[in-house]
């Protein structure tokens, strides 16, 4: 009896061992750098740097993308050391986040590579004084017209747009004028054209102590131009889920990046790229510039991997050569000045182009809730409020800019 | 104990091997990788499931055992530990910022003291061998200067001595570079090294560069105390994760660390006004919508399941696409009614020519949620009172007829009660599913409409677990172990009512 369970156990654990020999992974993966990234960066990346060996020697690249921007915040929001990445790449905001969290290490950069690119694009990766990512590339949209229904000339002024909607509503069925594809954030040129924003500048610099959501000029202007005379939307201005009217070809500017070009094109839109157009022909409307950035996590140390991830960022992510191969598989305006400057393509120069009139995008600042609610739901929340529910302008944006204002306050100090 | 019928001998032996064989590989597998990764915890369960698993299924005194088995690891896996994890969670200040151990926040803070001299001062970096120790060959960025940088200082070396490829130092006299394979395994020994200068920094290694660093933070181990040596900022451990300045508690160094602070987040739930209020509204609102949906559910079930009872024409046909809305997988459904409500492009509006705004008012988006999940449940209902509705003795019915009673009558006095004695555990799990139904709220409504404007943090839709999921996940800024105290809350509520419940029903008494 003995020896016949003793036959049977044998038997099950040479078969345990012959299954597992394939079963367990081989152990060459702790040389592995992971580089984890989203739906739109993941496959570009996976083509350039998945499997390469040589940009940090000793070290094979592996590339990890998730199906979206959400999925990949939602997988870093609960990754812990055993199955977190060595680097990550996305927006700015990752850098607050994982510089408060811990999970990002601190960068101490040397100065070719600070030099190579903008200021503004360090001070996105940075939290509390301290650098956490290197810049990728910009993050922006543009103003996008629909040639077959406006003509292949850009509207010069804001008030053309308008003119166009209110004339041809009827006749063409239009289903808005102006549509931001990204919602409260891509909405952000509609606000500045009109004189409003988020905050106010101070020569160079941002002024976070006064809000200009609710300033008069912005209040003034909405009324004149998105509002009708008894304060209820004309329908000009659209935010939410507008994207497949204008693919629709029914309605004629959006505002979206270099993202949803081929989809635009798809649909068959001839279609021109600019910057918003402003009040008068000299003035255009602000959009958020943001960069994306690839960041060291403090996993890599547990990795044993950090020196090698190190080597990634810096000498490929953060070089004119790795940024420019990025840009032309991603269509995004380079980080990189010296990448920036070998562009060719139309629409990266357009999107690129639009930058310049952009405003900084300070996460810290948008994303802070001191005041009950961030900067994109407080937003939200007004224009629902004025262009569905017909409720005043001037009281919502003065409720709007009161939460706002505690939100700036408290960033500020952490800056 | 019975045999399977007809599987025993040497065929019943050979598939127990097998079977055994692949699930002791997997657990194998599973502990190599967990070991591999310094899983603790769960590297010793693994092994006590390998060691457990095989004591019962090779031994003949376990026969019991054997079958129970499989579901006690699922019970214990996915149940008893992310229950018992949830509680243990809730007791400490778990969130953004507080999430990492209390060495390695210290260890990053310290890190994060070290900072680079004015001039930014730089230099190539090759990490070699000089007589078998570990040295680093640096050249400065600036002057071109060459040196060995060991744990012990730096020295100079004369241009003489150093090989230069392209304008690049590659060697120097007596210093054998490590070859890419031998650095890369060395990672964490490079990475963590650091030469003196001389002058109270260190030159540390930053991948093919090195850079000179001070170390700005004092830590005082007898006072506990960290002292920024820049600004003369004293900061001290305030017990709640966090070293804070002594002189302006929210001033923090970054990042804090998980600690454990027992009730606080149960108290701060009931106590802190920004937090209780938008509790209180939404337990209600859970409470209500719970109740709501399965009444809702239940009497259109059972209202269809009486109708479709009687001989109708088409009856197998009404009965089969009253199946319909259950085969569909209901998140489909989900986004799709909410396609169609709308308020612009939506079928709803459109079909009656309205512009009725079903999500931003709080009572209509409400109602959509209500009717949506109508929608996704009423088929289950019908179906199971269709079943019990047929297990009611005919001779009740009968009888009652005979003694003159009428069809409402019989129905609200002999179906009905009988009814609900047989469907009484279902609508309690019902009740208890819709109290968590994460699904039907956050893809409709996604809690809304929240009025923000007005101080409000929670949607007017929000039910315990979204605003659950809100509080851990739904912003730059989680709070996971307030969430833990909201889920234990949860848990107990649940828990409570459905034992309340069972016991009212006598369910378990029957079983």
């Amino acid at each position: 009896m003995i020896n016949k369970r003793f036959g049977i156990v044998s038997a099950v654990a040479a078969a345990a061992l012959a299954v597992t020999g394939f079963a367990v992974p081989a152990h060459a993966a702790a040389r592995t750098i992971t580089v984890w990234a989203d739906d739109q960066r993941g496959p570009q990346l996976t083509k350039l740097i998945d499997g390469n060996t040589s940009i940090a020697p000793g070290y094979v690249i592996k590339v990890k993308y998730f199906s979206s921007l959400d999925a990949l915040q939602s997988a870093w929001d609960k990754s812990t050391a055993a199955g977190g990445p060595d680097v990550l790449t996305g927006p700015a905001s990752f850098a607050s986040q994982g510089g408060k969290s811990g999970k990002l290490q601190y960068l101490r950069l040397l100065a070719t590579t600070t030099a190579g690119i903008p200021t503004s694009g360090w001070a996105s990766m940075s939290y509390q004084r301290r650098i956490y990512g290197v810049p990728l590339d910009v993050d922006t949209t543009a103003f996008v017209w629909n040639k077959d229904l406006f003509g292949t000339s850009a509207p010069a002024t804001f008030g053309d747009m308008v003119n166009y909607y209110n004339t041809n509503k009827t006749a063409k069925g239009l289903k808005g004028g102006i549509c931001a594809f990204e919602g409260t954030w891509g909405s952000h040129a509609v606000l500045t054209a009109l004189g409003g924003g988020a905050w106010a500048t101070k020569g160079a610099n941002a002024d976070y102590s006064k809000v200009v959501l609710n300033s008069p000029a912005f209040i003034a202007n909405a009324k004149k131009y998105l509002l009708d005379s008894s304060g209820k939307s004309t329908g000009f201005f659209q935010w939410d889920g507008c994207a497949d009217a204008f693919k629709a070809g029914k309605i004629p500017f959006a505002i979206t990046g270099a993202w949803n070009f081929d989809g635009i094109a798809s649909a068959k839109i001839n279609y021109g790229l600019g910057a918003t157009p402003g009040l008068t022909a000299s003035t255009k409307g602000a959009q958020w510039v943001n960069y994306s950035g690839a960041f060291l996590t403090t996993y890599s140390a547990t990795h044993g991997v950090q020196g090698g991830a190190l080597k990634l960022v810096q000498g490929y992510f953060a070089s004119a050569e790795g940024q420019l191969a990025m840009s032309l598989a991603s269509k995004r305006p380079p980080a990189n000045t010296a990448a920036a400057s070998k562009i060719t393509d139309p629409s990266t120069l357009a999107v690129g182009l639009a930058a310049q009139t952009g405003t900084p995008q300070v996460s810290p600042a948008l994303d802070d809730k001191a005041g009950g609610s961030n900067w994109y739901d407080t937003l939200g929340s007004a224009y629902t409020d004025i262009f569905v529910k017909g409720k005043d302008i001037t009281a919502t944006l003065n409720a709007a800019a009161a939460i706002l204002a505690k939100n700036f306050a408290d960033a500020a100090a952490n800056l | 104990m019975h045999r399977l019928a007809g599987f025993t001998g040497l065929p019943a032996q050979i598939a127990k091997i097998i079977f055994m064989a692949i699930a002791d590989a997997a657990l194998v597998a599973m502990f190599f990788a967990s070991l591999s990764k310094h899983g603790g915890l769960l590297t010793i369960v693994i092994a006590i499931i390998f060691i457990v698993t095989n004591i019962v299924y090779f031994s003949p005194r376990t026969v019991p055992l054997k079958f129970l088995l499989p579901g006690l690891i699922l019970l214990i896996t996915f149940v008893v530990v992310p229950v018992a994890y949830t509680i243990q969670m809730s007791a400490f200040n778990y969130r953004t910022g507080n999430e990492i151990s209390q060495p390695e926040a210290f260890k990053q803070i310290m890190s994060q003291g070290l900072q680079p001299d004015a001039a930014n001062t730089s230099f190539d970096f090759l990490v070699g061998r000089v007589d078998g120790k570990l040295v680093g060959l640096i050249t400065n960025q600036a002057d071109h200067t060459s040196a060995i940088a060991t744990e012990s200082g730096v020295t100079p070396l004369a241009p003489a001595d150093v090989k230069i490829i392209d304008g690049r130092v590659v060697g120097a006299s007596g210093f054998t570079a490590l070859t890419p394979d031998e650095a890369a395994n060395l990672d964490s020994t490079i990475s963590n090294l650091k030469f003196p200068d001389g002058h109270g920094a260190y030159i540390s290694p930053q991948g093919d560069s090195a850079i000179l660093l001070t170390q700005t933070y004092l830590y005082d181990k007898k006072k506990g105390t960290i002292t920024d040596t820049l600004s003369g900022e004293v900061f001290k451990d305030n017990g709640v994760g966090n070293f804070a300045n002594t002189k302006d508690s929210h001033q923090l160094l970054q990042p804090g660390w998980k600690a454990f602070n027992t009730f606080a987040n149960y108290t701060h739930l009931f106590t802190d006004p920004v937090v209780r209020g938008p509790f209180i509204g939404v337990f209600v609102w859970t409470t209500i919508f719970a109740f709501t949906t399965v009444i809702m559910m239940f009497s259109v079930g059972l209202l269809l399941a009486i109708v479709l009872n009687q001989k109708l024409r088409f009856r197998r046909f009404y009965r089969s696409i009253l199946i319909l809305p259950y085969a569909i997988p209901s998140f489909m459904s989900i986004l799709i009614w909410g396609g169609m409500f709308n308020r612009q492009y939506g079928a709803i509006n459109g079909l009656f020519h309205t512009h009725i705004d079903w999500f931003n008012n709080p009572w209509l988006a409400k109602a959509t949620i209500l009717i949506v999940n109508l929608w996704l449940g009423f088929p289950y209902f019908y179906l199971v009172s269709s079943g019990a509705l047929q297990a009611i003795p005919a001779e009740l019915e009968e009888a009652a007829s005979i003694d003159g009673a009428k069809t409402s009558t019989i129905l609200r006095l002999i179906k009905l009660p009988l009814l609900l004695q047989i469907l009484s555990p279902l609508l309690i799990s019902s009740f208890a599913f819709n109290f968590n139904n994460f699904n039907i709220v956050y893809l409709l409504t996604g809690g809304g409409p929240t009025d923000v404007l007005h101080g409000k943090t929670a949607g007017a839709t929000d039910i315990l677990i979204t605003y659950t999921y809100k509080t851990a996940f739904g912003s730059a800024e989680q709070n996971l172990g307030l969430a833990c105290a909201i889920s234990v809350i949860i848990f107990f509520i649940i828990g409570s009512i459905s034992m309340w419940s069972l016991k009212r029903s006598k369910v378990l008494e029957q079983i």
